[in-house]
């Protein structure tokens, strides 16, 4: 196998998501799924493999909908997907031609008034199909899409996507789509919120969340990496062991470390490897594009000083002696306050805290205490904030 | 691989000229064959490419890969060079088709890089894409051209990949725009049968920002500048193509490599620039060189002018400041030097570098600029209306100071002349370029602890400075560091003809005649040494080495007692005294000797190991056990260590235990022959003969057979231990059956030379091995120096030393004489040693000395000697 970050992968060269790909099966036989991830966890990866080894009896269709910028532009395309799933079409074609005649208008005027019906009716009859292969729409990006809809057509407009896809779940029993996107949902779903349109578009979907590899699937992953890459090794096992560990188990960033000795021509040493590792995080290209842990801040908390705040507890998170450790609530607290942080109080930290958590920042341990979710991320920012 | 090297062979008759090379090179119109024969530095990035793309093809993978580097860097060559090589990939000409898109055309919409891509595909497979097919479809709305083109390319691909060449992604994908970009990833995305392969200039925010669509979607790969080596590969190479075979050899001596690295300073990596450049190195004489390179800078200049021209007022004016520099510039003293704010330079030059006109490098906090391309500076001095300050560097590197000062007497045109005056007078104030970058790169190389090339850097400052201390150098480092003692020996021979008074030059020299194993020529050079400077306790000290390898070891031990009171408060010169004792049978002084390195030095393993040897000689196994176990503590690598300390067990009988250290020799280093004769000897003395004869006989068949084992030690366990007459002959047959087959083997005679074979139990496996014989000897590296049977019948009279005469009956001794006899008789090589045993047989059976005397007096010496009797008076 050889190293591909960023790339599709082959379907055998997803490793270590077949417990997670069973199980999203067994849920979509009750429910339809929000997934989410921290970027490069691979989840990309987990839907084409799903994709390309369906379950049996079920239809997955991909869509990347990252460039949709309307509600009329998303209905269309499911429509579309829709027609060419029943084949003839019959059935979805009859409904336009159904609208048309009831409106007694042409197809230009229809598009502006009716998307919320097309969509709606493409589904009902995607349903009343009685196909024996079920279809789950796999819409990569949405939460993009959505703020790409708030932003061009209001918050109204992108809530009623939200709600009439949700309405679409309660009524259409078989109905199921599954909603990933590297930026969390709650995000958007917030920002509607505080412009008056509050919504609970995913309360009734199953919500999972891709973690890194296990260490083993990991480690497996950077042997057989290794192993296809032709890089000389002294101890294969664990020189993968040490790449697996390095990027706490981040598939992407092992394709990427394998792919950096190849090119260099290194032999994958224990040295080697950490020095490939310490060079990406402090190189002013920023060949992992971490800065965007940064960068994103203002996007995510743009609310008040939330930005700079979340700044301070990185900060004050990377004063732990080890990795693992946690600081508690009150600690970050005293910590972020004498860092001049604008928390306001302990509630207001708390807050700020979830809000991280959600955006795997941070995890927090049976004691309650915060800590970095990732060591790599961890050591990142220490090095970009000069710490 | 197996293609290009064809390819490359097929170069061998392409010749070029200058002009192609330098007036015409653009790769993608170059013939692919130049562009094989003359590339280097990235094969193996091309190869990581090709297994990138040939993993697309079999595997549902898909591979996109960004290579990025300034102009000249050698993106379109490398680009060129790949498609060249899928085109010609017969394995994947099945599974992959490319589209490779013309850089200079324009591209706004998905749907026009839709028709491009299907219009590459119509160039290069006429057969299966038509372009009258798409000339109709051109017809319908873009909506619909994007629909079918996109379908059917997906149905095209269905089954395999399309690898499409992508030059200037960073253009092409501004053109495109966002909503375009959009298309192309959903496209790639939802339809993954095509890898895209492409190049860009640098890294550009389509690529390398979140919100951006191929954000993460490439792996990028930058193009480094060529190094030192690529850039005299390079030069090489093209010599090469042009059938220019002096100039090859030129490049490759230290000269040539020094003026290489100087064009590599001009260069910078670029390159295109020593495409440029190549053209100008063979240029015989001055005037062939300068109206070319006037020619070259006119020609270039209107297309870096015009480069200029596209940038503002003040971004031009960076640039025309770092072409007026050589070197690196901090936006400091751009400013201070233009007389601008330095944040408006800061934001200037970080444009410039977007745009790909200058290349930046960190050094601790800051940042400093260069050009990009380094014949921008050519634009800058032809505007400037005077000598052109490249070719005035140019010739500066190509001709030394004192090879400049012929040439301008030597009648030159006008212009000719202004250009070598300028660089003559210029080299009269600045210190020569060449040497002052060897300089550098010595001390960049001495601080980095790149110590392997010090040797040739200092032969390449050798070749230009032609002083003695630089060739003394080289020849120091080519010695210690590089262990290449024929080229230190080069570099010391001319050191010493420069200045034949160089005491460190004939000391070195003797130690890289020393290792070459030329003693002689080693102790003259250290005599030199020692009569130059003779308080010197070193080159005593290497001067008894010398004599110790040619046995002289009765001088050797002055010269180490010189050493030793000279100060030389080390273990090297009591070391090498007790070896020269231990040769000379003074095992008790060599202890002592040892035992004061030890004192020295408690933790050198050779003299615990000698002290152990000695031990061992004087028959005090258990002590010589324990040195040994110190010396493996020290060394626990050491062949000779763990062979000894088996021969130390032997001696103490715990033969089980000297198997294993045998064992581990043999783990160590499987080629060498004498723990393999050790370990046959001890299964002879447990009375396993048939493992002994055959540890004896891989020791024959081992690369390294030189030693020949302890014969002595042979013949008498064989004598002693055989249980009858009948195993007695049958033994000593085998025996001698393994040692005739070696001389066989090694050339020292004829098979069947001067005896009848005689049956023993291995016969028939002897006769088996003819075949396998020849291609064993072919793959040896070192043979015995002596014939192996004159080895074996010298132990055979030695042994006569190890026979318990009072314990053994004549009638055995007389059977011992039978044994050897019957398959020895006729051998040329037995004639004497047999008669000594015989006659010394007999002297142990009568005891008396009467018996030697039909023997001629050195016979007679020799068989003292065998017996331990003392000398005859």
């Amino acid at each position: 196998m050889k190293a591909n970050p960023g790339g599709n992968l082959d379907p055998d060269g997803v490793y270590g998501r077949d417990q997670l790909i069973a199980l999203l099966w067994e849920r979509l036989e009750h429910q339809s799924i929000l997934m989410d991830a921290e970027r490069r966890i691979g989840k990309t990866q987990v839907l084409r493999k799903m994709l390309l080894r369906p379950k049996s009896g079920w239809k997955p269709l991909y869509r990347n909908v990252e460039q949709v910028h309307s509600a009329q532009e998303f209905a269309e395309l499911v429509y579309n997907d829709v027609q060419q799933f029943l084949g003839s079409g019959t059935k979805a074609k009859n409904f336009i031609q159904k609208i048309l005649e009831d409106n007694e208008t042409d197809y230009l005027n229809l598009k502006g008034r009716t998307w919320k019906k097309l969509l709606t009716s493409a589904i009902e009859d995607l349903m009343a199909s009685g196909r024996d292969e079920r279809l789950v729409f796999f819409w990569d990006e949405l939460p993009w899409m959505v703020q790409s809809i708030q932003r061009n057509e209001g918050s109204k407009s992108a809530v009623e996507i939200l709600d009439t896809i949700r309405s679409l779940r309660h009524e259409q029993a078989e109905f199921r789509v599954v909603f990933t996107g590297s930026i969390g949902l709650h995000h958007v779903l917030g920002k509607l919120s505080a412009d008056g349109y509050p919504t609970s578009a995913k309360n009734d979907m199953f919500h999972v969340t891709v973690t890194p590899l296990a260490p083993p699937d990991a480690e497996r992953l950077a042997a057989d990496l290794l192993r296809g890459e032709k890089i000389t090794c002294n101890n294969l096992a664990d020189a993968a062991a040490t790449i697996a560990e390095e990027v706490d188990y981040f598939p992407f960033y092992i394709h990427h470390i394998v792919a950096g000795l190849r090119i260099e021509q290194s032999t994958a040493t224990e040295g080697n490897i950490k020095d490939f590792v310490a060079r990406q995080l402090v190189d002013a290209s920023d060949p992992w594009q971490l800065a965007h842990y940064r960068t994103r801040l203002s996007t995510y908390y743009p609310e008040n000083d939330d930005a700079s705040n979340v700044a301070v507890i990185l900060d004050v998170l990377t004063l732990t002696d080890e990795p693992s450790d946690s600081l508690s609530v009150d600690e970050i607290f005293q910590q972020a306050s004498c860092r001049s942080s604008s928390v306001k109080d302990r509630d207001d930290l708390l807050r700020i805290l979830r809000l991280m958590d959600s955006d795997h920042y941070l995890s927090r341990d049976t004691d309650g205490g915060y800590r970095f979710r990732f060591p790599l991320i961890r050591r990142w920012w220490k090095l970009d904030r000069g710490l | 691989m197996s293609d290009s090297n064809k390819k490359l062979s097929a170069s061998d008759q392409l010749r070029f000229t200058d002009e192609q090379f330098i007036w015409r090179f653009s790769p993608n119109q170059t013939d692919p064959e130049l562009l094989e024969a003359i590339f280097v530095g990235r094969e193996p990035l091309l190869q990581n490419v090709l297994e990138k793309i040939a993993d697309s093809a079999t595997s549902g993978a898909t591979h996109h890969v960004l290579i990025y580097g300034p102009r000249g860097i050698g993106k379109s060559h490398f680009t060129s060079l790949l498609h060249h090589r899928l085109v010609n990939d017969d394995k994947l000409s099945e599974s992959v088709q490319i589209a490779w898109l013309n850089e200079d055309e324009t591209t706004t919409s998905m749907v026009q890089l839709l028709v491009r891509i299907y219009r590459s595909l119509c160039k290069w497979y006429p057969n299966e894409y038509s372009p009258k097919w798409l000339d109709e479809l051109l017809d319908q709305s873009p909506d619909e051209i994007a629909g079918v083109l996109t379908r059917r390319l997906v149905a095209r691909f269905e089954k395999r990949r399309l690898v499409i060449l992508a030059e200037n992604l960073n253009l092409l994908f501004e053109n495109l725009g966002t909503d375009g970009q959009h298309r192309l990833r959903t496209l790639l995305q939802e339809h993954p049968f095509a890898c895209l392969i492409a190049t860009s200039q640098q890294l550009f925010k389509a690529v390398t920002d979140r919100s951006e669509p191929f954000f993460g979607f490439f792996q990028q790969i930058p193009l480094k500048p060529l190094t030192m080596t690529d850039a005299q590969q390079l030069l090489v190479k093209i010599a090469e193509t042009k059938g220019q075979n002096d100039l090859v050899h030129f490049l490759n001596t230290p000269d040539g490599r020094g003026r290489v690295r100087a064009i590599h300073d001009l260069a910078g990596g670029n390159h295109r620039v020593y495409i440029v450049l190549s053209g100008f190195v063979t240029r015989e004489s001055l005037d062939q060189l300068v109206a070319p390179f006037q020619k070259m800078a006119d020609d270039l200049t209107p297309y870096y002018q015009e480069r200029l021209r596209w940038v503002s007022p003040l971004q031009r004016q960076i640039v025309e400041l770092l072409c007026s520099e050589h070197g690196t510039v901090n936006p400091k003293e751009i400013a201070r030097r233009l007389l601008v704010d330095q944040r408006s330079i800061g934001k200037q030059v970080r444009i410039l570098e977007d745009i790909g006109y200058l290349t930046s490098t960190k050094r601790g906090r800051e940042t400093f600029y260069e050009l990009s391309e380094p014949l921008m500076r050519l634009a800058y001095e032809v505007k400037e209306q005077s000598l052109l300050g490249m070719l005035i560097e140019f010739l500066r590197i190509w001709y030394r100071p004192d090879e400049m000062q012929k040439l301008r007497a030597a009648g030159l045109s006008q212009t000719t002349q202004a250009y070598v005056d300028a660089a003559w007078e210029r080299s009269q104030t600045t210190p020569d370029p060449r040497l002052k970058l060897l300089q550098q790169e010595l001390e960049k190389a001495e601080a980095e602890g790149r110590s392997h090339e010090l040797a040739t850097l200092w032969e390449e400052k050798a070749a230009a400075s032609n002083k003695a201390s630089d060739w003394h150098n080289a020849g120091f480092y080519f010695n210690e560091v590089n262990r290449d003692y024929p080229r230190a020996l080069v570099c010391l021979n001319k050191s010493l003809g420069l200045e034949a008074s160089l005491f460190l030059g004939w000391h070195n020299k003797g130690k890289s005649h020393n290792s070459l194993g030329q003693y002689n020529e080693a102790l003259q050079s250290y005599n030199r040494a020692t009569e130059l400077e003779p308080a010197s306790p070193y080159s005593w000290n290497n001067q008894g080495n010398a004599l110790s390898y040619l046995g002289q070891h009765e001088d050797a031990l002055s010269c180490y007692q010189q050493a030793i009171a000279l100060g030389l408060d080390k273990g090297a010169p009591w070391y090498g005294k007790g070896v020269s004792l231990s040769k000379l049978g003074r095992h008790e002084e060599a202890l002592e000797c040892y035992d004061k390195v030890i004192d020295l030095e408690p933790k050198a393993a050779d003299a615990w190991h000698h002290k152990g040897n000695s031990l061992h000689a004087l028959g005090r196994y258990e002590e010589a056990l324990a040195c040994h176990d110190k010396a493996i503590e020290l060394a626990p690598e050491s062949v000779d260590v763990w062979n000894n300390k088996g021969r130390s067990l032997n001696g103490l009988g715990r033969y089980q235990e000297a198997l294993t250290c045998y064992d581990k020799a043999i783990e160590l280093e499987p080629e060498l022959a004498h723990p393999r004769f050790n370990r046959g000897e001890a299964f002879f003395a447990m009375h396993r003969w048939d493992d002994g004869f055959e540890s004896i006989r891989g020791a024959f068949s081992t690369s390294r057979s030189d030693a020949l084992g302890d014969t002595e030690a042979m013949f008498s366990l064989i004598f002693r231990l055989s249980e009858d007459d009948a195993r007695l002959q049958s033994r000593v047959s085998i025996l001698v059956d393994l040692y005739q087959r070696a001389a066989e083997e090694h050339g020292f005679r004829r098979p069947n030379q001067g005896a009848v074979r005689h049956g023993s139990g291995n016969v028939n496996a002897d006769d088996n091995l003819s075949a396998s014989d020849d291609a064993g000897t072919a793959l040896r590296l070192v043979g015995p120096s002596v014939n192996p049977l004159s080895h074996l019948a010298d132990g055979l009279v030695k042994s006569l030393a190890k026979i318990d005469a009072e314990r053994i009956t004549p009638a055995v001794l007389e059977s011992y004489v039978a044994a050897v006899e019957q398959r020895v008789a006729h051998m040329p090589e037995f004639e004497i040693p047999l008669r000594l045993f015989r006659y010394g047989i007999r002297y142990l059976i009568s005891g008396k000395e009467s018996e030697f005397v039909a023997l001629i007096q050195p016979e007679r010496r020799i068989l003292r000697q065998a017996l331990r009797l003392p000398e005859e008076q």
